[in-house]
């Protein structure tokens, strides 16, 4: 207890709050603004945070990324432009509700769950750091290759009506992963002898150019382009959002359980989670063909396991010094800089400082609902603005994310072609969530799958004989299966009937 | 452009072919069992067999093969001709001016295309973006720091930039 309130009184300090503010703040910038991510802010910070004491150094990473990942949803809702992977899971769901005119309770539930979610992840990190690390710890290649698998099950679910084209958009997305050097053996593939290849497209082409970009080439063929569009009032996000999320209390805790557990797997993380949150959301819905219409159910469920995710990543980056992913990363350098050791002592040797910065997650989550709010109430003016003057600024800001994200021009030409691909892709009702969980998480699938045969020499049964593999193997190869279950158990009942007839 | 679904499952039948093709000549290293081939050509048979299935279920549905492209929700709406020209023109131009031109100079040119696509007059499309592209500049270039290339104007940089 005595831990706790030095953790407060570190926390409480005038000077901290101010960074923890700053930092906040200038998260929803960055994350609303397309192409701009958590991690480029932070390398912003850096410069900063080594003249600062650990607490408002590491709080100020903290509060950026928190808030960052949620304003991501905001152009998501309003531009289709997702602001991370993560968000992308939902971004089809909350623009569909735009469009239906329910643009207030589109955001409203991505800011509500965003913070209740990454405070219920700080809760876990307070608790259960250490069994949820145990827990981490334990997943190995094998693991990792059927969690990924898992994932890619999700996109299926996901896809709502044709499965052979969410399977011809998986696999394009798998391949569109490939181009490039091949992680294991580091030759090239589908390069076509180009070099510039040689880096892959690059996910942020790929999945702004998939969404964004197809988005308004098709916008382009709208006829009254002039007019701002209907329906878009932006006054009280708050409103109806309580009753919804009451209403869908399951897909709530659902995601906030699979957004704490997956985020506390390095490597896995916020991208995954939401997925299968959105996908489980679905799967155990009442109201599953509403999914992909404007439906507030999955939007509940991912937004909620987004948040969460980036608290319990900071569980195996704290318990053992194992960093999540780039952004842990960065926080292990920092810690190691201001003299802190992560690992399992420094609960023992600094738990102030610790609880401090698990505190700063608390903080940062409720400074997101102001700041969300203000940041939301600002966008509005996004809406306003007609089609015919909206649609080349979107491209614009898609062409200097793609630019920013690889300093290349190549980028944008990448960016301009999965534009088109996506158009097409839409127009023959290929859908195009598939192809960018498929382009995410082929690297994870094919490296795992690679290094778990050369530890197994060549042997598949470690695939299956491991107890948490095991589980994932079997849960997987259920859910690819349950499509053709189904399909046979309609055709027997429809057999029954006409003998019956 | 929407395609029926026999000449989807065509192209789609085709890429996994070529895919395959060309992974067949990614040999695995002498060590390990399987190389840089293995994926891509897991994902070329998936691509065969749901390409077939589109053609074989288009035929079935239908009684007979459907050989359909046509563009949707553009060839109604007027001046659609003009509009995916100006559209496909910004699209390609803009990767090759920028590196040439620099930012200062590609954008306007870019997003002027563009509103015009969208109906706007000239003169206003070039104020428009004019503003935008020195709006742009500023926040992106002066303030976040993002290295858009300057191309003609590189020995100018220093007065051009802010800050």
């Amino acid at each position: 207890m005595a831990v706790f309130f030095e953790a407060l009184s570190l926390l409480f300090d005038p000077f901290v709050l101010l960074v923890i503010l700053a930092s906040a703040s200038g998260g929803i910038v960055l994350g609303a603004v397309p192409g701009l991510t958590a991690t480029m802010g932070i390398v912003l910070l850096i410069p900063f945070i080594f003249y600062m004491d650990p607490i408002p150094g590491i709080a100020a990473i903290v509060s950026l990324t928190a808030t960052a990942i949620f304003a991501g949803d905001i152009p998501g809702a309003l531009l289709r432009i997702p602001g991370t992977p993560a968000s992308a899971a939902y971004t089809d769901e909350s623009y569909a509700m735009t469009k239906n005119g329910q643009v207030e309770l589109a955001l409203g539930i991505s800011l509500v769950t965003a913070s209740v979610g990454g405070m219920i992840g700080a809760l876990l990190l307070l608790f259960l750091a250490p069994p949820l690390a145990k827990f981490a710890i334990s997943f190995s290649s094998f693991e990792y290759f059927w969690l990924a698998c898992l994932g890619l099950t999700a996109s299926i679910i996901v896809t709502s009506d044709d499965r052979i084209k969410g399977f011809i958009s998986l696999f394009i997305g798998v391949f569109i992963a490939s181009i490039g050097i091949d992680p294991v053996t580091g030759m090239s593939r589908f390069t076509g002898g180009f070099e510039i290849l040689l880096g892959g497209l690059g996910v942020v082409p790929v999945l702004v150019g998939l969404y964004a970009v197809s988005e308004t080439i098709r916008g382009f063929g709208e006829a009254q382009t002039h007019k701002p569009p209907a329906n878009f009032e932006i006054k009280n996000v708050f409103r109806g959002v309580g009753k919804t999320i009451f209403l869908y209390w399951r897909s709530f805790v659902q995601g906030n359980i699979i957004g704490s557990l997956l985020g506390a797997l390095p490597g896995a993380g916020a991208d995954i989670a939401a997925w299968i949150a959105y996908a489980v959301s679905k799967r155990f819905s009442k109201q599953k063909e509403k999914f992909g219409t404007g439906h507030p159910e999955g939007l509940v469920a991912a937004g909620a396991s987004n948040n969460a995710a980036i608290s319990s990543a900071y569980v195996p980056m704290m318990v053992f010094g194992i960093p999540g992913d780039s952004l842990t990363a960065i926080v292990i350098g920092i810690m190691f800089v201001k003299g802190l050791n992560p690992g399992p002592t420094i609960f023992l040797n600094d738990p102030g400082i610790v609880y401090a910065i698990i505190f700063s997650f608390f903080l940062a989550n409720l400074l997101m609902l102001p700041l969300g709010y203000l940041a939301i109430r600002g966008a509005r003016h996004l809406v306003r603005v007609p089609k015919n003057v909206m649609l080349p600024l979107v491209i614009l800001f898609s062409a200097i994310a793609a630019f920013a994200s690889s300093n290349m021009v190549f980028g944008i030409s990448a960016l301009f072609v999965m534009g088109v691909l996506g158009w097409i892709m839409e127009a023959n009702k290929v859908p195009i969530a598939p192809a960018v969980l498929g382009m995410i998480l082929a690297p994870m699938i094919e490296q795992n799958f690679l290094k778990s045969l050369m530890i197994s020499r060549g042997s598949i049964a470690p695939f299956f004989d491991r107890p948490i593999a095991g589980v994932l193997a079997v849960v997987t190869i259920i859910t690819l299966l349950l499509p053709l279950i189904g399909w046979i158990k309609r055709l027997y009942f429809t057999r029954q009937q006409n003998r019956m007839v | 452009m929407r395609m029926s679904d026999f000449v989807l499952g065509t192209l789609v039948l085709i890429l996994g072919c070529a895919i395959f093709a060309s992974a067949s000549e990614l040999a695995p290293a002498r060590h390990i069992k399987f190389g840089p081939g293995f994926l891509p050509s897991i994902i070329a048979v998936g691509l065969v067999l749901c390409g077939s299935t589109l053609m074989i279920r288009d035929v079935v549905t239908n009684g007979r093969p459907k050989f359909s492209i046509s563009l949707p929700d553009w060839d109604h709406t007027p001046g659609w001709t003009k509009k995916a020209l100006l559209l496909g023109a910004a699209l390609v131009i803009y990767p090759i001016i920028l590196p040439i031109a620099g930012f200062l100079i590609a954008t306007p040119i870019f997003l002027s295309l563009l509103l015009r696509a969208g109906a706007i007059t000239w003169p206003r499309a070039i104020v428009l973006s004019t503003i935008t592209t020195a709006l742009a500049q500023l926040v992106f270039v002066d303030v976040l720091g993002v290295p858009m290339p300057w191309g003609v104007l590189q020995n100018f940089q220093i007065i051009l930039t802010v800050f």
